[in-house]
């Protein structure tokens, strides 16, 4: 009895391993998408209006920002605790500092939001909204993203 | 008796080393007298402080507005060194530095030296700062006057022999305090105050430029990316080689440090995020200075 037992726990906990192994990679892939996919394309549009490389189109530049607003609202979920990885540093889920991250998320769709409604009032507004929101992407990478390695500006792939 | 001829012999050696130990160790200070007459600039001194980073150290961790005014510790910097603890430069007479002298400010600012006389550690980056004008360093105190003062006490450095000695550091100063900074008078205006800027007062080397076993800066890599001192990340390569900023215009590093994106429109993490919301104060004269200067600098390879 015992000894047909064993095995098949054993068998259980490994296939949870996996499962959880395999949700956490899943993870890892969704953020990163969302972060250096989603996120990069909408600052590149926005970026480059703010650096005068591309003229003012408030209604791209407000679906851009806008889809900022709606990745950010998925953050939380993204970096779920035990989801360790990738660029992320552990200090995320380190103390009380999970709760500090979901706030900073919040506050990028908040920002986000605000920035995509700027774009009705025109390029120095938009340009103040979305540095504004801008920051609290660097605040949040200061502390919780890995930083960068030798040779690159990139994050690490 | 050869015994004793032996010892007496042991004795000299001990003695002449401690006493060399003792010249060679000796804090500098610089005088009242020496310095110039000044009245001093706080516009000039408030741009200094922000090309400075003093709130990145003294400051509460990211604190932001008034907060980031207030100098009272802040984080420690933990090293292979040691961990450092950043003091209390508010301008409270009793706990910061309000009741220091302008000799003082400057001792501490040029030669790494407290008003106590005792050396400092060169976590505090006088090696850079050593380099600003005294005018600067003027109207930088006359700036710090103004803000809040703080009785704020942080706790003490936790630095393990042999670099708990303070008078060792003497030693250190020996082999690693530059004497001057010289603009070199063939670049441009805008070139000079990059350099300036870079090597003064913003001291960008001491984090992306690496630091030998003693822990100085290895200038022969100057700017060249270097490992964080508290062992988390890495200070990338400034210099124009293709490992570092070749592919950015001088425009490009301006925009980065006034807006913290990069040239991927990726924005700056790690403690540069700190640095960058500091710069983002300058004029954008002075961004512009301090990327002309990084593009004129030797382009050097990322180490192997």
């Amino acid at each position: 009895m015992v000894s047909r037992v064993i095995p098949a726990s054993l068998a259980l906990i490994a296939v949870s391993c996996g499962l959880a192994f395999a949700a956490t990679t899943d993870l890892i892939e969704q953020r990163e998408d969302l972060m250096m996919g989603t996120f990069n394309e909408a600052n590149r549009i926005a970026g480059e209006t703010v650096r005068g490389q591309r003229s003012f189109d408030a209604d791209a530049l407000a679906s851009a920002v806008q889809s900022i607003a709606e990745g950010a609202a998925r953050i939380p979920d993204l970096f779920a605790p035990g989801s360790e990885g990738g660029n992320a540093l552990p200090a995320i889920w380190e103390g009380d500092n999970f709760a500090d991250f979901t706030e900073r998320a919040a506050s990028l769709a908040t920002l986000a939001t605000a920035a995509a409604a700027a774009t009705a009032e025109g390029e120095t507004a938009f340009r103040a909204a979305f540095l504004e929101m801008s920051a609290v992407c660097s605040g949040c990478h200061e502390l919780y993203r890995a930083a960068l390695g030798p040779g690159g500006f990139a994050p690490p792939q | 008796m050869r015994f004793r001829r032996w010892a007496l012999v042991g004795i000299a050696l001990v003695a002449s080393g401690a006493g060399a130990f003792w010249l060679l160790t000796a804090p500098r200070t610089v005088a009242a007298e020496d310095l110039p007459a000044h009245t001093p600039d706080l516009a000039n001194g408030e741009l200094l402080f922000w090309a400075g980073g003093c709130a990145s150290c003294h400051a509460a961790p990211q604190s932001e507005g008034d907060d980031a005014l207030v100098l009272l510790g802040g984080a420690a910097l933990e090293t292979a060194f040691g961990t450092f603890q950043p003091p209390n430069i508010s301008s409270d007479p009793e706990h910061g530095i309000g009741a220091w002298s302008a000799a003082e400010f400057v001792t501490a600012m040029v030669e790494g030296v407290a008003p106590d006389g005792s050396h400092l550690y060169p976590a505090f980056p006088y090696t850079s700062y050593r380099a600003m004008s005294v005018t600067d360093l003027l109207d930088l105190r006359a700036f710090l006057a103004t803000l809040p003062a703080s009785d704020n006490e942080p706790g003490e450095h936790q630095v393990p022999f042999p670099f708990s000695i303070r008078r060792g550091i003497g030693l250190w100063k020996l082999l690693y305090l530059e004497s001057d900074f010289s603009a070199d008078p063939a670049q441009s205006a805008a070139v000079s105050r990059g350099a300036y800027l870079v090597e003064a007062v913003a001291h960008c080397g001491e984090c992306h430029t690496p630091r030998t076993a003693l822990g100085g800066l290895d200038r022969d890599r100057a700017l060249a990316g270097a490992e964080m001192l508290d062992g988390i990340g890495y200070a990338p390569n400034l210099t124009p080689h293709e490992d570092g900023l070749a592919a950015w215009t001088a425009e490009d590093i301006a925009f980065a440090l006034e807006t913290g994106m990069n040239i991927e429109f990726d924005v700056l993490g790690g403690q540069m995020a700190d640095v960058q919301r500091n710069l983002a104060h300058l004029p954008q004269s002075d961004l512009l200075a301090i990327a002309e200067y990084l593009r004129s600098v030797p382009p050097l390879p990322d180490a192997e």
